[in-house]
């Protein structure tokens, strides 16, 4: 854990996990980007525009026996929607994420063994493509823009970024999404859709009227 | 010093609501699932606004919609399922040709969307299946070990929406449907240009829609039998199944342990010959009595007891004839009469008289044995069981007048006490049959009616020939 100060209004930020290199200041909104040494303020983000998650950041849960702490998000549009990518921090220090979208989870983890991830071409709806040992299926590809992000992130989540999400399923349930950015790279993570209860989560937002999760 | 940290008591904060102008008419409308609903109905014009744009631009202008039915679950109206509060929040009419139904969206923040279905008064509550079934194929789908059968394919057209939804919904808005059923579940594929859905449901009493809800007005007329309705004969005749195969068992012990404790005791066993040539009724047989001194049943050779000839009516080929006096104990049971006669396509009428010695007193116990055959048929039998009851202990003796269609045939007799009467255990298991038996057609009858609404109906129908 890293504490250090906005570059902007001097106000703390703290940085969980090893693999954040930005952050969303949360007293005054600016993006800043944490190189070697020092904190860099590259702009503001404009308020988030509040939503019905049950998550929040310090959120905090378990799957298949490691903890994790909800660290940081970023709110994802695309042309029939909105969602939700919380970032969190896994007890062994590696990062994940949980995708929330209409009303469902999924709780995404870095695969074990490093995997070659395919080229844009192979990109296609309904086309296999082997994860470790298995064989995913493309079910969706979205161009997604950030709209918003608070807290800590492993890369820039300011608004306007764009990228390429790749969904992938598998017919046992498990989850596979690859993100395809012009800066950043390709990335892919792999997990499973997964309720908040299975995910034995702890500290979400409770609204009035809605009883407990 | 360092501060103790109390845990803090987890803050309730007022939910997140959205609210903004329609563009069109100008009238308030808000959201509830904040940040997933897509799309809005606005409930004066009835034009469906895009809730994530930043202008909410018109996604479908007002429009003079047929509205089918007063949605039964009201939007805004909250219910409890499964212990999660969900709140109605829209409202779909959709429609196949002739065959309408309705969709009513829950939404609960902690677990996200669920569906009511409602068709000819038949709910179910459905969620988003993710991943899909294990198998599928043409007639069938497997899903957690279980097939499901296909019960309907068809189009599915938006005809009138309410409410907020989370993709952009639009009247006309037309995909293809499949139905799979295993009652009381239903796993239904919905297919359009761009996606495949998978939804998975339990069928749902409409009374507890009623509840669920607390609403006032009774839920829709329910017609027919719900695809996915579990069968309550098909309870009823499981239960019935393993009642009556245990029933069997117990009914099996039960009658082993009378045939093995029953006395069987031998009255009286005879047999009488009508020999013209001979004065007297001849007869060989042997006695089982009890012995008071030897508190014994022994067997005595009846050759020393004769049957007593005692008329002879002449206008009628008939005899009479009396047995030796025996003694009926103090529990009687039953009396069990026993006779056979060699008759061949004739009849005899046994007039028996069970006479009590001391008080003079007859109780009837007449017996008629006939037997009739021809090549390949074949009607009555030789023999033929009489049955008594409740006769009082004492010294009894048979006196037995036979007539016969022709000539006097030779009969035997055999008078039991405490006997098993096998007949009993042939009605015991009627009965018990008798009602899986029936329910079994109920059952199958309900089955028949249920796949009737199903154009891959695994029964005949008249349409088949």
């Amino acid at each position: 854990m890293v504490k250090a100060n906005c570059p902007s209004c001097g106000g703390e930020i703290i940085f969980r996990s090893k693999t954040s290199v930005f952050a969303v200041c949360s007293y005054c909104r600016s993006n800043v980007v944490r190189h070697d040494v020092d904190l860099e303020a590259i702009g503001k983000q404009s308020e988030l525009q509040e939503d019905m998650s049950p998550i929040q950041l310090g959120s905090r849960g378990k799957i298949h026996g490691k903890s994790f702490f909800v660290s940081g998000r970023i709110i994802a549009h695309w042309e029939d929607g909105r969602w939700n990518e919380w970032y969190v921090t896994f007890e062994d220090g590696s990062d994940g994420w949980i995708a929330e979208a209409q009303g469902d989870f999924s709780i995404l983890s870095k695969p074990k063994k490093e995997e070659q991830i395919p080229p844009m071409s192979k990109i296609k709806v309904g086309n296999k493509i082997k994860i470790g040992r298995k064989k995913f299926e493309i079910v969706d590809i979205k161009e997604m823009t950030c709209i918003g992000s608070e807290g800590e992130l492993p890369f820039r989540g300011i608004e306007g970024r764009t990228s390429v999400s790749v969904d992938l399923t598998h017919h046992d349930g498990s989850f596979a999404s690859i993100e395809f950015n012009s800066e950043d790279g390709a990335t892919l993570y792999v997990g499973e859709y997964a309720s908040l209860k299975k995910m034995k989560m702890e500290n979400l937002r409770l609204f009035n009227g809605w009883g407990r999760p | 010093m360092g501060e103790t940290l109390r845990k803090k008591r987890p803050e309730v904060i007022r939910p997140v609501v959205k609210s903004f102008n329609c563009p069109n008419c100008g009238a308030t409308l808000s959201i509830t699932a904040v940040g997933v609903t897509l799309s809005v109905v606005c409930k004066s014009c009835r034009s469906i606004i895009d809730a994530n744009d930043p202008n909410y631009k018109i996604l479908a202008k007002a429009q003079h919609v047929r509205q089918a039915f007063q949605p039964y679950i009201p939007i805004g109206r909250r219910g409890t399922v499964s212990g999660k509060v969900f709140e109605c929040i829209g409202y779909m009419e959709r429609a196949d040709g002739p065959y309408e139904w309705r969709e009513y969206l829950l939404f609960n923040p902690y677990v996200g969307f669920r569906w009511l279905f409602e068709m000819d008064g038949h709910w179910s509550i459905l969620k988003k299946l993710r991943g899909g079934p294990s198998d599928t194929s043409y007639e069938s789908v497997e899903y957690k070990s279980q097939t499901y059968k296909l019960f309907n394919k068809g189009g599915a057209r938006v005809k009138y929406v309410e409410g907020e939804f989370y993709w952009r919904v639009n009247v006309g808005d037309k995909s293809h449907v499949q139905d799979y059923i295993n009652p009381p579940y239903i796993i239904s594929e919905e297919r359009t240009k761009s996606e495949v859905n998978w939804t998975f449901g339990k069928y749902l009493e409409a009374e507890k829609v009623k509840k669920i809800f607390n609403l006032d007005e009774e839920p829709p007329y329910q017609t027919g039998v719900g695809p996915n309705q579990p069968s309550p004969v098909a309870q009823r005749f499981k239960e019935q199944i393993k009642f009556g195969f245990q029933a069997i068992v117990v009914l099996c012990f039960l009658a082993v342990l009378r045939a093995a404790t029953a006395d069987k005791e031998v009255l009286f066993s005879g047999q009488f010959y009508h020999d013209d040539s001979r004065k007297n009724v001849s007869s060989r047989n042997r006695l089982r009595f009890y012995n008071p001194v030897t508190k014994k049943y022994e067997w005595k050779d009846g050759t020393s007891a004769k049957i007593q000839e005692e008329k002879e009516n002449s206008s009628n080929r008939s005899k009479i004839a009396t047995s030796p006096e025996f003694e009926i104990r103090k529990h009687a049971g039953n009396l069990k009469l026993h006779g056979y006669a060699n008759v061949r396509n004739n009849w005899v009428w046994l007039d028996v008289l069970l006479v009590n010695t001391e008080t003079g007193k007859g109780v009837p116990m007449p017996m008629e044995i006939s037997y009739y055959s021809g090549r390949d048929w074949k009607e009555g039998s030789r023999t033929n069981d009489v049955y008594e009851y409740n006769i009082p202990p004492g010294r009894y003796k048979l006196s037995i007048k036979s007539q016969s269609g022709g000539r006097l045939y030779p009969y035997s007799l055999t008078l039991t006490r405490d006997a098993i009467i096998g007949s009993n255990l042939i009605w015991c298991l009627i009965v018990i049959i008798v009602f899986p038996f029936f329910n079994f057609f109920r059952k199958r009858s309900f089955e028949v009616r249920r796949w009737s609404n199903s154009d891959y109906s695994p029964y005949y129908s008249e349409e088949d020939y």
